[in-house]
């Protein structure tokens, strides 16, 4: 599994972490998910549809985040690809980022010692 | 003066209880057992006998017609050729083709045209009453009319979104396509010798062209997935990165007069275009939403604040880069959560946080409006939320 799914995967109550590429197509899932396949899917065309035209009309996102009553989408590039956490909605959003920090700095010297 | 002619117009025809049935027919003999039939039984309808599809179309452009039965064969042109006209120019009106001589071709491209029924010679005139009665009672809503120069993606959106069962023959660029729509899902397409995701590239490829709806019965071919988002978004990438034909490969073709519309193929949708200029900040006399926004952009690391309209237009404002183009993609980033909320089975959208390489942006739906607040990229934003909150709930 990709390391960022697999540091993502061991944070407390997360509710499932994926990455998708630029079409929205899903790479890869963690078990932890309680999205079905089909909402993955549809959330990241969703997603990536968005950075698409954000990009296209204003300027590229490099974070994302929605806040809902139950969940918080996160979303971050990651290269040319994407990678989704979703969180309870109560989850401190300094928390999630600093956990995608935390995960991107190991994979870079994951990455570095390779 | 308009809603008085109609509503005058609908009591007319209510008291009446009557529709106008125009038949398009040269036999004689038929047009004589007709007229004696419908006068000895006193038909609910008043009919008009034409014999040619040139006085048929005269008399729709003159008179209301609310059902027309034309012979599959006249003298001046084919009854599948009237049927297309009608239907192109007055979608409303119910087509019955009647033919001595049927075929399940002929059945089928009729049907594809937009014929309501197809009848054989010689009919029973009881069932033929009984039809003309169903169709007469058969409610037509809806508005119809002309959209000129919509993008293709916008159709499909459109289509997809109304959930309707139709069938949208295009032509453009020297090249003939057909797409397929039901119940919300854009299910089939072919463009020349292409099928499948690959016509739908091509035909969103097309710089210009027209499209025809035309309803269809039975259920529709599938070669297309389900997923109709990701096959635009895929259409779209694809145009930018320039995997598709150039104006070179296609025979360039200039569109058909006769077109009803025409589509360009379009970047992706855009955001929506606000419609007020910038409106400086001014501490006097603010309205309470104002007020906070005012609130808001006197905290030291907030850069900007922006105040929207739902629909992107700008209230207030004092970012100096864009601000009109600032409410238009934060009514978009909006809109597009709530798209997500419906996915993931929440209500709505709380807040939508983005980071780009030059700034950090929240964006809070707030009653009516949505407030903007732009920090730089490398400020802690989160330590700061709830004086966030605070300023715009005091």
């Amino acid at each position: 599994m990709n390391p960022i799914l697999d540091f993502l995967g061991q944070i407390p109550e997360n509710q499932g972490a994926w990455t998708f590429d630029t079409r929205g197509k899903v790479l890869e899932r963690n078990a932890g998910t309680i999205l079905t396949e089909e909402k993955i899917v549809e959330v990241s065309t969703m997603v990536a549809s968005l950075f698409y035209v954000y990009a296209k009309n204003y300027e590229p996102i490099m974070e994302i985040s929605f806040l809902y009553d139950n969940h918080r989408l996160w979303v971050r590039t990651m290269g040319n690809d994407y990678v989704a956490l979703m969180m309870p909605g109560i989850t401190p959003a300094s928390h999630i980022q600093g956990w995608f920090n935390q995960g991107m700095e190991a994979l870079a010297q994951l990455e570095s010692q390779q | 003066m308009f809603l008085i002619t109609l509503c005058a117009t609908v009591s007319e025809k209510k008291k009446n209880g009557s529709n106008t049935l125009l038949i398009v027919e040269d036999d004689d003999a038929l047009r004589s057992t007709l007229v004696e039939h419908w006068t000895s039984i006193k038909a609910n309808f008043k009919p008009v006998f034409v014999d040619t599809a040139e006085s048929a179309l005269r008399t729709l452009a003159s008179q209301s017609v609310d059902i027309v039965l034309t012979d599959l064969h006249l003298p001046d042109a084919t009854g599948l050729f009237l049927m297309s006209e009608i239907n192109r120019r007055y979608p409303m009106v119910k087509v019955v083709m009647m033919t001595s001589r049927p075929t399940e071709e002929t059945k089928s491209k009729a049907m594809s045209l937009g014929a309501v029924d197809f009848i054989t010679k010689p009919f029973d005139l009881n069932k033929l009453d009984i039809l003309l009665t169903e169709l007469g009672s058969r409610e037509t809503t809806g508005l119809s009319g002309v959209i000129k120069q919509i993008s293709l993606a916008d159709l499909v959106q459109l289509k997809c979104a109304t959930r309707v069962k139709v069938k949208i023959l295009f032509n453009g660029m020297g090249e003939e396509g057909v797409l397929f729509f039901n119940n919300g899902i854009m299910t089939y397409a072919k463009s020349g010798a292409l099928e499948g995701p690959e016509a739908f590239y091509r035909i969103f490829a097309w710089k210009r062209g027209s499209f025809e709806e035309v309803p269809f019965a039975g259920d529709p071919e599938v070669n297309l997935p389900k997923n109709w988002e990701g096959l635009l978004l895929e259409a779209a990438q694809r145009k930018d990165e320039n995997i598709v034909p150039t104006d070179e490969e296609f025979e360039d073709a200039a569109p058909s007069p006769s077109s009803s519309a025409v589509h360009q193929p379009p970047p992706p949708p855009p955001a929506p275009v606000p419609a007020k200029e910038a409106i400086s900040l001014n501490e006097s006399e603010l309205p309470p939403a104002e007020d906070a926004v005012f609130k808001l952009s006197s905290l030291p690391y907030v850069t900007g604040v922006l105040l929207s309209s739902r629909s992107g237009s700008l209230l207030q404002s004092n970012i100096e880069d864009r601000p009109n183009k600032a409410c238009a993609m934060a009514a978009f980033l909006t809109q597009q959560g709530h798209v997500l909320a419906q996915i993931l089975g929440q209500k709505s959208v709380r807040e939508v946080y983005v980071k780009t390489l030059t700034s950090q942006r929240l964006v809070l739906p707030r009653a009516s409006m949505l407030v903007g607040v732009v920090t730089g990229p490398d400020f802690g934003l989160w330590p700061e939320r709830n004086n966030i909150s605070k300023a715009l709930n005091p």
